[in-house]
């Protein structure tokens, strides 16, 4: 069959040269314009956090576990110069997007009350801008020994040992206002990039619904981010009452408390910001 | 055209428009990830794919809405259109990859099952800004889910190809549900304005396209035909045809495509039993009407498909008087033959 030079047909061997011709300038245009628009696309993100989360790798703690507020390990980092040890808490997180309440009360119910004792713990860490927590990966597995608190002994290859402080109690810094996004530390110290913002909220609010302690991420002028425990006054946790508020601009008020490198806000005073640009901009928020 | 259903039946210039697909999307997918990895080292896998994932399907898909106004406003780009469908489907397949993996990283391995969890997480869906943006990306993906899934022949056929093409104008719900979707979703933690230009540009694009089509397509009011005794209705001058070529005339609500050939004239009706395509716009090649979409083929005299094909298209009752063209509007059943009409 003789090719149709003004008319395409699909079916046969090769299109006529007009079309082709047009075919080729369409295919030249893509082909210049995929490679801008993918790397457009990728120079104009606002960048990733430096947060690390050990996946696949397990590390050994041995520390003081503190169970309230929220759980803690607490170890020794390094004596300061007047022999004062200086003690860093790594929070604990249950595997996947729990707490680890479940966890410690499934250890407890074998071993006893474990609070204030020196636990032996394996997990996955997770670490970002001075603040660390301990995934207990293994669960129920994760718990190596348990022993009553000693003096400290020298620090042995993999494993961080400890010095027992008598002081583990918070420091009370008094009454503040911050204004910041909820979230929950899991994702924001480093297994999700970002672990904050819109797109994340369904995962915080999953990840605080299954226990994992809200995090207050308050960031200043210069995206430098200071991070909040949140806790009831009571130092209960407020995790069910404060979901609706997560991931969105929100001001809370209450007690701060400074636990060695952690900061722990006592509150039941959360307003939401609701200052979002499509708000304030199109006015067009339904059923208000 | 087949006889029987084949999962793809290829030919040389499916084969390309394939080839091609899969290097703009290896192209697309190596420049993204590459960039990343060398930009922004501190990004996560899942992250790097969710994202790669999801602007080059959004990419596709305003491919695929251009392609069609495209056509219409020059119909050099015919080629482009012959092969959408396997355009259409990767962009599902793409859209799924990031669907997955979005539903994996934020709704998996909660206290609640992952589709509970994407519809229960952001309750709020009373504001408009806080509306829960990841459930419109699902609906999208449920919409393109049913659409790549009927996209075969045996669908098309079955269906019947009114209730298929009216299927998949479904695009165009899935296009507004995802401009939605990356405006409440990932526009609110990108903040870059390109972002917003981009997407800006992306929706006049395709509006501009499919109004400029629409224009070109609109005609002009046609002179009001002149009704005979017998039923029989003017329509033009027989000069007013090109050879192998049509008019297309809307008369009483048919829609009918009257071609001129080796001094006869007759008359179909202007929908190609594929997809409805316009055949009035079409060649007469081989002394068949040939459907400019996708080759689909009817001989002028009865509306048949060349044996051993089966397909028929309505045909009307056509005669000269002089070189005036007159049809009569009611239609005959599909394949029927009609007098021949000299001229």
């Amino acid at each position: 069959m003789k090719t149709e030079i003004d008319f395409y047909i699909g079916w046969q061997a090769k299109a006529p040269l007009p079309f082709r011709r047009a075919v080729r300038r369409a295919i030249i245009t893509m082909a210049v314009t995929v490679p801008i628009l993918a790397g457009l696309l990728v120079w104009k993100q606002r960048g990733f956090s430096g947060g690390v989360f050990e996946y696949g790798k397990l590390t050994i703690l041995e520390g003081e576990l503190i169970r309230t507020p929220v759980p803690f390990l607490r170890i020794p980092v390094k004596q300061t110069v007047g022999n004062v040890p200086l003690f860093e808490r790594i929070l604990l997180i249950g595997y996947n997007k729990r707490g680890a309440d479940s966890t410690l009360n499934q250890w407890e119910a074998k071993r006893g009350t474990l609070a204030n004792k020196t636990l032996t713990v394996r997990g996955t860490l997770i670490y970002h801008d001075g603040k660390a927590a301990l995934e207990l990966t293994e669960e129920n597995d994760a718990l190596l020994r348990v022993s009553a608190l000693k003096e400290s002994d020298v620090p042995t290859h993999n494993m961080a040992r400890f010095q027992l402080s008598p002081s583990a109690s918070p420091v009370n810094l008094g009454m503040v206002t911050l204004s910041g996004e909820i979230t929950d530390p899991k994702c924001m110290l480093g297994v999700m990039k970002p672990g904050e913002g819109r797109p994340h909220r369904s995962c915080a609010v999953r990840c605080i619904a299954g226990g994992i302690p809200p995090l207050l991420s308050v960031r200043n002028g210069t995206d430098h981010a200071n991070y909040y425990l949140i806790v009831e006054p009571d130092g209960q946790p407020l995790n069910a009452s404060i979901l609706k508020d997560v991931g969105r601009p929100v001001q809370l008020s209450g007690r701060l408390e400074k636990a060695d490198n952690w900061l722990i806000l006592y509150t039941d005073s959360v307003r939401a910001l609701a200052k979002t640009k499509l708000d304030e901009g199109s006015q067009i928020a339904m059923c208000r | 055209m087949a006889l029987h259903y084949q999962a793809v039946s290829w030919n040389r210039q499916k084969t390309l428009y394939d080839w091609a697909i899969a290097g703009f999307v290896g192209l697309y997918l190596l420049i993204f990830c590459g960039l990343q990895a060398i930009l922004f080292p501190d990004v996560t896998a899942e992250t790097v794919i969710i994202r790669a994932t999801s602007t080059l399907a959004f990419l596709m898909l305003h491919v695929i809405l251009m392609i069609g106004p495209l056509c219409r406003l020059n119909p050099r780009f015919l080629p482009l259109l012959y092969n959408r469908r396997h355009l259409g489907v990767s962009m599902f397949l793409i859209s799924a990859v990031h669907s997955v993996f979005s539903l994996l990283q934020f709704h998996s391995r909660g206290n609640v099952g992952m589709l509970k969890s994407l519809f229960t997480s952001e309750p709020d869906y009373r504001h408009f800004s806080q509306f829960p943006f990841q459930t419109l990306g699902f609906f999208a993906l449920l919409i393109l889910l049913v659409m790549a899934a009927t996209s075969h022949d045996f669908w098309l056929k079955n269906l019947t190809p009114r209730l298929w093409k009216t299927l998949h104008m479904g695009v165009y719900v899935v296009y507004g549900l995802i401009v939605m979707h990356v405006l409440l979703g990932v526009l609110q933690q990108e903040t870059s304005s390109l972002y917003v230009i981009l997407l800006a540009c992306g929706v006049v694009t395709i509006v501009g396209l499919h109004l400029a089509a629409a224009f070109v397509s609109h005609q002009p009011n046609q002179p009001a035909p002149k009704t005979g005794t017998d039923g029989f209705v003017s329509v033009c001058d027989v000069n007013d045809i090109h050879e192998n070529r049509a008019k297309t005339m809307l008369i009483n609500g048919q829609n009918i495509a009257i071609f001129r050939y080796d001094g006869k004239v007759s008359a179909v009706n202007n929908q190609c039993r594929h997809q409805n395509g316009p055949l009035g716009e079409g060649k007469i090649i081989d002394g068949c009407i040939t459907c400019p979409w996708h080759g689909y083929q009817y001989q002028p005299q009865n509306g048949q498909s060349p044996p051993p094909f089966t397909e028929k298209v309505e045909t009307y009752a056509v005669k000269c008087i002089g070189t005036t063209i007159w049809v009569n509007p009611t239609p005959s059943l599909p394949g029927t033959p009609q007098t021949t009409a000299f001229f």
